[in-house]
């Protein structure tokens, strides 16, 4: 009896707390991993589709000309695999600090300066050449448009500068 | 110890289970959703390096030139690469030009090692008539993003971009020969190209030229060069004798023909002496008569040799010696000895061309000349030269100019006797008017003859003015 007395509680019930215990922890262990696994593989995703992305944009000048006025008339062709939008057109003189060509994009002016695959776009580029001097470098900077789409339409390009995709094109004056 | 191993055994197994659970449930399909957004990644990344490849692999070429018959530009498009390309647009820069992208009336697509393609008025929008004085330049993008430009920049009517030089080796001394030119099709449709003849004087670019020329020499070489846009030509050569198969030439950059009549040898008839002694003429010219002073010697006197080679000569003669010499006459064999030549040696020449005449001048100065007058013989020879094929030496031919005979005349003093009429001879003063006379004649008084009417005074004079030549 007193054996019994100090045995407290059956093994049976012991069994069934240690399991219910082990359950209760493997239950929160498995929640945790697979809450884990959920976002990794969610960053990896969007870091991968960005990367993809980015690797699809793909533009080319297709041609370039001055005019007599300064004017750089720019014809642009998306000859990648996914729509892209231009943000900044940098101008880099022989001398001095580069200037934009153009102003950069907003989040509204996005459709504008899209590009979609296949298609062209004339962009002129004003003052270019004003300097005297022989030539300038174009830098072209674009992104790839399905970047920038939100619920509401799009995001500020440059909230996604680490995207931007970068074109230099030598342009004689 | 049975007890004990049987109450760990339930937690172990429920433990084990969760642990197969998590792995099964989450580890194992986040793996493979990580290994497959690993493979969309790297199908992307491969789909990117095919893209890049293949706009490296691309490789068009492309040419700006226009018809002749509508004079509308043309643009020539040869696809080098293995890879089809799509033309996607066009852009023709010209003079003032505003808007130089052309749009395409359809697809264009030119398959790995095609032919020229040609993009006309029917295959682009606006192509421009090429007009003289304009520069035109023209480019050519793809659809993969590669822009091509036309190494005719510019392309300018006035100035066709490329050489097409035709030889025409060994020509026959004395035949005509031709050479057409004629801008045809391509593709069956207009014709493609234009001609302008270099050094013509002409700005104008036709799409025919013909140029006839007339060989003045054995074997001789001559280029024709020809100013020609890219096109398609066909090419005809003829002598008099023969016309050569017609030939079609695809211009794309300079071009040369060769045409060989075939060599004519430096000595036909085996005997090189006799067919060069019908080419090869001497003369020589000498005065006829010439004068010495009453010292005996002539003034310096100039001989010219005068060698000519006929344009129908088979070789030049190279280091060709030409000699003087001096014949001695039979009245005076020693005459010769007085008779000095300069150069003594003769003259040499480094070379007489088919064609060709020389003047070789000697100078002379005969000396010792008798009173009665003398003469001497003159012949000019060639001593040495050889032939410039051949290497025959024609020194050995005896080639000779015909013997030029020169009269020597000395003037000899004599004294005349000449009558003069006057009123009289003198006066009573004793002033001697047939002596006066004479004096102012230069002579001395013989004598005076009072006449009726007229008083005849005779003078006395010396004179020189009379030669004397010795006749050959």
């Amino acid at each position: 009896m007193w054996r019994r007395h100090r045995g407290g509680i059956s093994e049976v019930v012991a069994s069934i707390i240690l399991a219910s215990i082990t359950v209760s922890l493997g239950l929160l262990i498995w929640g945790l991993v697979t809450g884990w696994s959920f976002i990794a593989s969610l960053d990896f995703t969007r870091e991968t589709d960005e990367s993809i992305s980015q690797m699809q944009a793909l533009l080319s000048v297709e041609y370039a000309y001055v005019d007599g006025s300064g004017t750089c008339h720019l014809y642009l062709r998306n000859a990648g695999e996914t729509n892209v939008t231009i943000v900044q057109i940098l101008v880099h003189p022989g001398t001095g600090t580069p200037y934009d060509g153009i102003p950069p994009t907003t989040s509204s002016n996005v459709p504008d300066r899209t590009i979609r695959v296949g298609e062209l776009l004339l962009m002129d580029v004003d003052g270019v050449c004003s300097g005297g001097e022989e030539g300038v470098i174009l830098e072209i900077k674009y992104i790839a448009t399905r970047l920038l789409r939100t619920s509401g339409g799009y995001d500020d390009p440059f909230n996604h500068a680490d995207r931007f995709v970068s074109l230099k094109y030598l342009l004689a004056c | 110890m049975m007890a004990l191993r049987r109450r760990r055994s339930v937690s172990s197994v429920l433990g084990a289970v969760i642990l197969a659970a998590i792995v099964f449930t989450v580890l194992i399909p986040l793996m493979i959703y990580l290994q497959n957004t690993s493979i969309l990644y790297h199908l992307a990344v491969s789909e990117r390096n095919r893209m890049e490849l293949e706009r490296i692999q691309e490789d068009l070429e492309v040419h700006a030139t226009l018809s002749p018959d509508d004079g509308v530009l043309r643009i020539l498009v040869v696809n080098r690469g293995s890879l089809s390309v799509n033309i996607s647009r066009v852009y023709v820069m010209a003079d003032g030009s505003s808007n130089p992208g052309k749009d395409l009336k359809k697809k264009i697509t030119i398959p790995p090692l095609s032919g020229i393609e040609v993009l006309g008025p029917s295959e682009v929008d606006d192509l421009p008539v090429v007009n003289a004085g304009t520069a035109y330049y023209v480019d050519v993008s793809s659809s993969r993003g590669k822009t091509y430009a036309a190494p005719e920049r510019p392309l300018n009517v006035t100035d066709p971009p490329y050489l097409l030089q035709i030889s025409l080796l060994d020509m026959s001394y004395g035949e005509n020969y031709g050479i057409r030119i004629e801008a045809t099709s391509i593709d069956g449709g207009a014709r493609i190209g234009c001609i302008r003849i270099e050094d013509s004087g002409s700005t104008s670019c036709n799409p025919v030229a013909e140029v006839q020329y007339y060989s003045e020499r054995w074997n001789e070489n001559r280029t024709f060069v020809f100013k020609v846009m890219p096109g398609a030509y066909t090419l005809t050569v003829w002598n008099e004798t023969y016309t050569y198969p017609q030939q079609t030439l695809i211009i794309l950059g300079n071009e040369a023909k060769i045409y060989d009549f075939g060599h004519t040898p430096p000595c036909p008839s085996g005997d090189c002496c006799t067919d060069m002694g019908a080419s090869l003429e001497i003369e020589l010219a000498s005065p006829e008569v010439v004068l010495a002073g009453s010292s005996g010697e002539t003034p310096t006197l100039e001989i010219y040799v005068v060698v000519e080679l006929a344009p129908d000569a088979r070789e030049m003669i190279k280091d060709l010696r030409v000699e003087l010499n001096c014949t001695d006459p039979v009245s005076r064999p020693t005459m010769c000895s007085d008779v000095s030549i300069t150069p003594e040696n003769g003259i040499s020449i480094d070379s007489l061309k088919p064609g060709q005449t020389l003047a070789l001048k000697f100078t002379i100065n005969v000396s010792n000349v008798r009173d009665e007058g003398d003469y001497f013989s003159l012949m000019a020879i060639i001593t040495s030269g050889y032939g410039d094929r051949s290497g025959f030496n024609y020194g050995n031919c005896n080639y000779d100019s015909s013997k030029a005979s020169t009269s020597v005349c000395k003037l000899t003093d004599i004294l005349l006797l000449k009558r003069v009429l006057i009123n009289k001879c003198s006066d009573i003063w004793g002033h001697d008017y047939c002596q006066e006379t004479c004096e102012n004649l230069g002579c001395e008084k013989l004598l005076c003859i009072p006449w009726v009417g007229k008083d005849r005074c005779y003078c006395v004079c010396e004179s020189d003015v009379i030669p004397r030549c010795g006749i050959p």
